[in-house]
């Protein structure tokens, strides 16, 4: 495991450590948008490398309110400091969810990070229901466990998004047993229900 | 890790975390297969599964006697039940006072979701009221703007049409308060609309024109009230007009409207009409029993010529033989005719014959009608000559002559000239002046002796164009005495006449008439009353007399 060094994420005042996969559940989308927005500032901010797959957040939308701050959205796309793209172009390829092509593109995405010399890189993605019907989607939990593993080595601090609208309780309480940190009343707290990527994988998946 | 009651502080940890979480979820079901989900890793559980009641009563909640089943309740309404399959009791037991713990939390969460469904399900029905009836309001404004521009278009329509009827026309209450009044009211009183409405109609009205009794007994009776002819003014300038009121009800009002036509043409037209008939009447009548007395006339005039050369004529061989015959002597027979004046009232006989023959005469050219002698004439040329004819030929009572009186023409300019009989017209025109003159002296001279204030006599001859109907218009206005109103009537018939006896047959008006009315198939009237002088209007036609 790396040296950990903490980082902010920008939409709690609580530093947490490089690496950390964190679960978000939102009713509201504008609790989605804020989260998101103040993510990647903050990470703009501290020079990180910033990814966010998102179907509701616009490049328009964040270029608005990265102006707001000073910041030249498209300057520092230019300068690769950041890369926006819609959630189900990535996750969702041929209309099929495929863990091993997800997990090289965030290994690929870290190894260039690190390449270019950035501090850390951060990743935020919101999980949208279209991934109960397309192929692969019930690898959705084997993927995030094998996330949990991979940041273990490789860390990127990745917060996944859940809209508790669309996803049923149940579903909502096997995902959370995928991921070590949770935002519960706006704090960030370790995850009881977390179960280690190496128990989950070796009894969940075959 | 097991604490020393046997309680794992992470499984605590998960209760605490479900309690956190489930405020976040967004509905029952939701919560409930959260928490279902979660409590499976309770020690001892072997699985939870949860229903969702909806139930009023508690009590029958728990007839089930489902074992380890709990019941989510706030106040006495269940939510749902939470029913654990258990498979080692001691395991799970002390885990059984936060586990009803989170019970008692989600009953008041799912209540408040309730409440939240409830209310978000008040508010989209109230949203949805206030949308329609919005949409309602919105249809009704519009349909009452709608309604309102028609009815503002169908007002303007209305008050056009009142505005441009040739009437007066004024609304009233049943109190006499004026409700409406049209441009010709205006015109007609001077007074403008917003001026007079909401007066009283005897304070704007002339009371002449209205008897108020009248109107409140119409509107009470419902019947509608006609008073024709009413005369304003006097003289030639006399107006008449023709007032109607018309009741109207209108719910509990009691109004009515006033309408008052100016017919003071339509009056005089009527005149013109009778008269023209009982002159036509009259002419036929005169000429039928002219050309009946002509004949017993010429006999008679004829015989009494025959008789006077017989008792005159003492050369004549037939007289002399008849008288040898007979012994008589000639001379002694015209003495004796001398003597009795028979040969005198022979000549008397003549006179009174040949008078009747001119009268006669006269009264035969009613029906002497032709158009052999028509020719284009300018109107403004003959009444010229005539005006120097009667300077040269009329001479009155101390000498006075037409030079002698003030004379004003108005002659519009470019007139067109006209078909007409030149000394049929003349002659009209000379009687027009001559009657004008002898009145106008006459009148002076019974001024002079009364010592009333007279200006003199005077004539204004106006001729001008009535373009739309095509008329050249004449007319000759003296400031004499005037007639009163039953000579005015009378004024054209044959026979009538306000001279003297032995002074004028009273048939040169007759005449007159006959020549404009029916040989040139014009019209002829007269305005005038005492002391107004007199006005007679010859109208002549510009079209080709057939």
């Amino acid at each position: 495991m790396c040296e950990q060094h903490l980082t902010s994420l920008g939409f709690t005042d609580q530093e947490v450590p490089v690496g950390t996969h964190m679960c978000l559940v939102f009713t509201e989308d504008e609790e989605r948008a804020d989260c998101l927005r103040k993510f990647l500032l903050s990470g703009l901010k501290i020079k990180e490398r910033s990814a966010c797959f998102s179907n509701h957040t616009s490049e328009n939308e964040m270029r608005s309110f990265l102006s707001q701050h000073d910041i030249t959205y498209d300057d520092r796309k230019e300068k690769q400091d950041i890369f926006m793209s819609g959630a189900s172009d990535v996750y969702f390829q041929d209309n099929t969810f495929d863990p091993d092509r997800m997990l090289g593109l965030l290994d690929h995405f870290y190894q260039e990070t690190k390449d270019l010399g950035y501090s850390a890189a951060r990743v935020i993605g919101e999980m949208n229901p279209e991934i109960e019907k397309v192929k692969g989607g019930e690898r959705l939990l084997e993927y995030e466990s094998r996330v949990s593993l991979m940041l273990k080595e490789k860390p990127v601090t990745a917060i996944c998004q859940y809209n508790a609208n669309l996803f049923d309780g149940a579903t909502i309480m096997e995902v959370l047993k995928v991921h070590p940190q949770m935002m519960v009343n706006g704090a960030v707290v370790e995850n009881p229900f977390f179960i280690e990527p190496e128990d989950y994988l070796s009894h969940h998946v075959t | 890790m097991p604490s020393d009651k046997g309680l794992s502080s992470k499984v605590i940890g998960q209760i605490a975390l479900m309690q956190g979480v489930v405020a976040h979820l967004p509905h029952a079901n939701s919560i409930m297969s959260f928490v279902s989900r979660g409590l499976r890793d309770v020690p001892g559980v072997n699985d939870v599964q949860y229903k969702l009641l909806f139930s009023q009563n508690q009590s029958e909640a728990t007839k089930k006697e489902i074992y380890y089943s709990y019941l989510i309740c706030h106040n006495d309404l269940c939510h749902a039940s939470l029913d654990f399959d258990v498979d080692k009791t001691e395991l799970f037991l002390p885990y059984v006072p936060y586990i009803k713990n989170l019970c008692n939390m989600l009953a008041i969460i799912l209540e408040e979701k309730r409440q939240k469904e409830l209310n978000k399900d008040l508010m989209e029905q109230l949203e949805k009221r206030v949308q329609q009836r919005t949409r309602d309001l919105q249809d009704e404004i519009r349909e009452r703007r709608l309604a309102q521009s028609e009815l503002t278009r169908a007002q303007n329509f209305i008050s056009n049409i009142i505005d441009s009827m040739p009437y007066v026309l004024i609304g009233v209450d049943s109190a006499g308060v004026v409700t409406h009044w049209n441009k010709r009211s205006e015109n007609m009183t001077g007074l403008k609309a917003d001026k007079a409405l909401g007066r009283k109609l005897g304070e704007v009205l002339p009371s002449m024109l209205f008897d108020m009794e009248q109107i409140v007994s119409s509107i009470h009776s419902g019947r509608p009230y006609r008073k024709r002819k009413v005369i304003l003014g006097g003289g030639a300038e006399r107006e008449h007009r023709e007032i109607t009121i018309y009741p109207l009800k209108d719910f509990d009002h009691n109004n009515a409207v006033i309408l008052i036509e100016d017919v003071t043409e339509r009056v005089k037209m009527e005149e013109v009409v009778i008269q023209s008939d009982k002159m036509m009447s009259l002419g036929g009548l005169a000429a039928g029993m002219a050309h009946e007395i002509n004949n017993p006339l010429a006999g008679m005039m004829q015989t009494a010529g025959v008789m006077a050369d017989r008792l005159k004529n003492l050369e004549m061989p037939a007289n002399q033989r008849v008288a040898d015959s007979l012994g008589l002597s000639l001379d002694l027979v015209r003495q004796y005719m001398e003597k009795r004046d028979i040969l005198k009232m022979l000549d008397r006989i003549q006179e009174s014959g040949k008078r009747t023959a001119d009268i006669v005469y006269s009264m035969l050219s009613f029906a002497r009608k032709s158009t052999e002698s028509f020719q284009s004439h300018d109107l403004t040329d003959l009444v010229d000559k005539v005006l120097a004819l009667a300077g040269s030929s009329f001479s009155f009572k101390n000498h006075l002559s037409i030079k002698d009186i003030r004379l004003t023409k108005e002659y519009e300019s470019h007139l067109p000239q006209i078909l007409c009989d030149e000394g049929k017209i003349q002659q009209v025109v000379l009687n027009l002046i001559k009657n004008g003159l002898e009145s106008m002296f006459e009148y002076q001279e019974l001024c002079e002796e009364k010592d009333i204030n007279y200006e003199g006599p005077s004539f204004t001859i106006r001729i001008s164009q009535e373009k739309i109907n095509q008329f050249i218009r004449l007319e000759i206005h003296d400031n004499g005495p005037g007639m009163s109103e039953e000579t005015r009537k009378r004024i054209f018939e044959p026979f009538y006449s306000t001279k003297p006896l032995g002074k004028g047959m009273g048939l040169g008006l007759s005449i007159s008439y006959f020549i404009i009315c029916d040989h040139h198939r014009g019209n002829m009237r007269v305005e005038s009353s005492p002391e107004q002088g007199t006005k007679f209007i010859i109208r002549l036609p510009l079209g080709d007399k057939d």
